[in-house]
């Protein structure tokens, strides 16, 4: 039998040769010390049983998983969307959020602190802030604040603070650095929430953990209703909460193909994409050791996706080492594939999606024709698109 | 003996306390840079770090972050800074510590990196996002190449990592003054002496304070505190330089060095006052 791959990270937050903690010194004693707090937590059947109750009865869990009979027609190929976009909030980011927040609480944390690129974890963090009486900051970058407008709006309304950041990229990557500065700066008080597997550790244990919950309702649901476990499964990869969070229960199947999509922008020639595990190479970014885009003298390259929530030049380190024992296989979907499949789902379900769990769905499109007999495929629809309908109508009109 | 430990055993018998500047390497150009560290030199600043720019710098506050853009705009890299450092390694005599982050390092290759910067006279790195417990490669690269390996301790620090950090790090230990990012502030912390006492109670290694220090004032106060050893002075530093890509270039010279034999003069403190003659 072959050992398993979900005894990961170690003690002190490796996955083989990935993630660690990369950190100012500031950092170092609160990051052992959320640690310590989320490791007491996540053994305490109080605190399982609050997070529980509030996946259930706030979050709206379990989500379905939904049998998508026109798409499966059009595709030959029998599909089934784990309905994420459903949860309260419209995407998978509240799992984590909510389980965090009550973390921060637990803690005596009076404030949390966010980082946001879509703005579906930004406005994921204000909702739980709110749910649970604490305060709420959120940097942004100012591109992004600019094309996800929408989850601004909703952010405020929540009564976050939006905190536009316009240093580098003004993208994901920067608001990731002002959050960071943030932290160092108020660690006393506040608990910065970061929305991804991604960050030092404890943070991609922490979020898998929280996340985890999609591929165990996944797993029972497709059992109950097929009989058999899907052949294969499609989701998104940005910082790669979502992938991971279905992953998890099926990374001991080796017959499950397990498919994570990253965002190809332009196309890899064009040197426009977010496609990190593709075409970038390991190094330390945001306080691990992952793969990450960067240029020869190790600076971090500027990334493009359609999509606000994939346009990130590092990962999830856990993803690194599944692609480095080749246990997930790592593809990506140009901006244009995204937008065909945004619409061919619209068209087919009366489903908007997200544009980032879109990209999983057109690599599904491009590999339909070539799935053997007998497929069985979940997609992983981690977001509802009514934040993107304006970046949608505006790249329609431009191609 | 390394040279830093010669320059601080230097201060000790004189019965002052050292300052250290920061620059970003090749701000706000090369021959800018290599011009500055001359003058420092001659204006009685006791070490030198030079930072090497990177797209992502969490530790730093904007005036930094700044300076690091318009480097990289520059297109410096690892290998430019330390031929920089070279070109002034044999007319200045105060030691010169590279401060970075780790990336563009780990790229450039750890061991590769150490022989070169030794070669090129660096006396010590720091790199901002290693700690000293994930250290344990870096650290026998370095003492095979004779650099001395310098480490951070904050006010979060706990006596456990004090003691940790105390015996991976060689040279001295920079404290940082706060919780947050560089960046000049008006007051210091109100726990910095608690800190240095807790520091000073684990270990006899040299601490250097910085974070947050521009004025004389404040250089004062630290240098004040036993158990240190002198402050770093980095943000403050660089503003001023900036003036350098502007305005008529010997006022701000002057205004530099004013700058500098003044934070020196409160590093010197009442041990060292009378000698200036």
């Amino acid at each position: 039998m072959k050992p398993s791959l979900k005894t990961y990270p170690d003690a002190k937050g490796w996955f083989g040769p990935f993630g660690g903690r990369f950190v100012p010194e500031t950092l170092m004693y609160p990051l052992e010390e959320l640690d310590r707090a989320f490791e007491r937590a996540w053994a305490d059947l109080d605190f399982q049983n609050q997070f529980h109750s509030l996946l259930r009865d706030y979050v709206g869990r379990p989500t379905p998983l939904y049998f998508a009979e026109r798409l499966s027609d059009r595709l030959k190929v029998p599909i089934y969307l784990k309905r994420e976009d459903l949860a309260h909030t419209g995407a998978h980011k509240i799992n984590n959020t909510v389980g965090q927040a009550l973390l921060a609480k637990r803690m005596g944390k009076r404030r949390v602190i966010a980082e946001t690129g879509a703005g579906q974890h930004g406005v994921a963090t204000a909702t739980a802030a709110a749910l649970l009486g604490l305060e709420c900051v959120v940097y942004m970058g100012s591109v992004d604040m600019e094309r996800q407008k929408l989850n601004v709006h909703r952010m405020r309304l929540l009564g976050a603070e939006v905190v536009p950041v316009h240093s580098g990229s003004k993208t994901l990557k920067d608001a990731i650095n002002e959050a960071l500065r943030d932290w160092v700066t108020n660690v006393e008080t506040t608990h910065y929430i970061l929305g991804s597997v991604a960050g030092p550790h404890p943070y991609p244990k922490m979020v898998r953990f929280f996340q985890s919950v999609i591929g165990e309702e996944t797993r029972r649901q497709i059992l109950e209703k097929e009989g058999r476990l899907p052949s294969h499964i499609f989701a998104c990869v940005g910082g790669g909460s979502n992938a991971i969070g279905m992953f998890w229960a099926f990374l001991d199947d080796p017959d499950v193909v397990l498919i994570g999509v990253e965002g190809g922008g332009e196309g890899l020639s064009s040197g426009r994409h977010a496609a990190t595990l593709a075409a970038g190479s390991p190094g330390v970014l945001h306080g691990a050791r992952t793969f990450v885009l960067q240029d020869e003298d190790g600076q971090i390259l500027t990334t493009h996706s359609v999509s606000a929530g994939l346009d990130y030049p590092g990962v999830g380190p856990e993803h690194s080492f599944l692609k480095e024992l080749g246990r997930v296989q790592y593809c990506l979907v140009t901006d244009q594939q995204a937008l065909e499949a945004f619409r061919l789902l619209a068209q087919t379900e009366g489903i908007l999606p997200a544009l980032e769990p879109a990209h999983a769905l057109a690599y599904l499109v491009e590999q339909a024709p070539h799935l053997p007999t007998h497929s069985l495929v979940v997609v992983n629809l981690s977001g509802r698109g009514d934040k993107d309908v304006e970046v949608v109508l505006r790249e329609i009109q431009d191609r | 003996m390394s040279r830093i430990e010669t320059v601080l055993a230097q201060l000790k018998e004189k019965k002052e306390k050292g300052l250290i500047l920061y620059l970003t390497a090749n701000y706000p150009n090369e021959r800018l840079f290599t011009e500055t560290i001359l003058r420092v030199a001659e204006w009685g600043c006791d070490g030198l770090e030079i930072g090497v720019p990177f797209s992502d710098p969490i530790a730093d506050g904007p005036v930094i972050q700044e300076a690091m853009d318009c480097s990289l705009q520059q297109g410096t890299t690892v290998r430019k800074v330390l031929h920089a450092i070279a070109s002034v390694r044999e007319k200045v005599p105060v030691p010169i510590i590279v401060m970075t982050y780790l990336n563009p390092i780990l790229r450039f290759g750890l061991e590769q990196f150490a022989k070169e910067a030794f070669s090129c006279g660096v006396d010590g790195v720091l790199i901002t996002d290693l700690p000293a417990d994930e250290a344990d490669g870096w650290i026998a690269t370095a003492r095979a190449y004779r650099l001395d390996t310098i480490f951070l301790l904050s006010p979060t620090s706990t006596d456990e990592r004090i003691k940790m950090v105390a015996k991976r790090s060689t040279g001295f230990i920079y404290c940082v003054s706060v919780r947050g990012v560089t960046g000049v502030r008006e007051t210091l912390p109100e726990d910095l002496p608690d800190l240095i006492r807790r520091i000073h109670n684990q270990t006899s290694q040299s601490i250097f304070v910085g974070f947050g220090i521009s004025r004389p004032d404040q250089v004062r106060s630290v240098v004040a505190l036993s158990g240190t050893d002198g402050v770093v002075v980095g943000s403050a530093f660089i503003r001023l330089l900036k003036e350098l890509r502007g305005g008529p270039t010997h006022l701000v010279w002057d205004k530099l060095e004013k700058f500098v034999r003044g934070l020196k003069e409160a590093a010197r403190g009442s041990g060292g006052a009378h000698e200036k003659g």
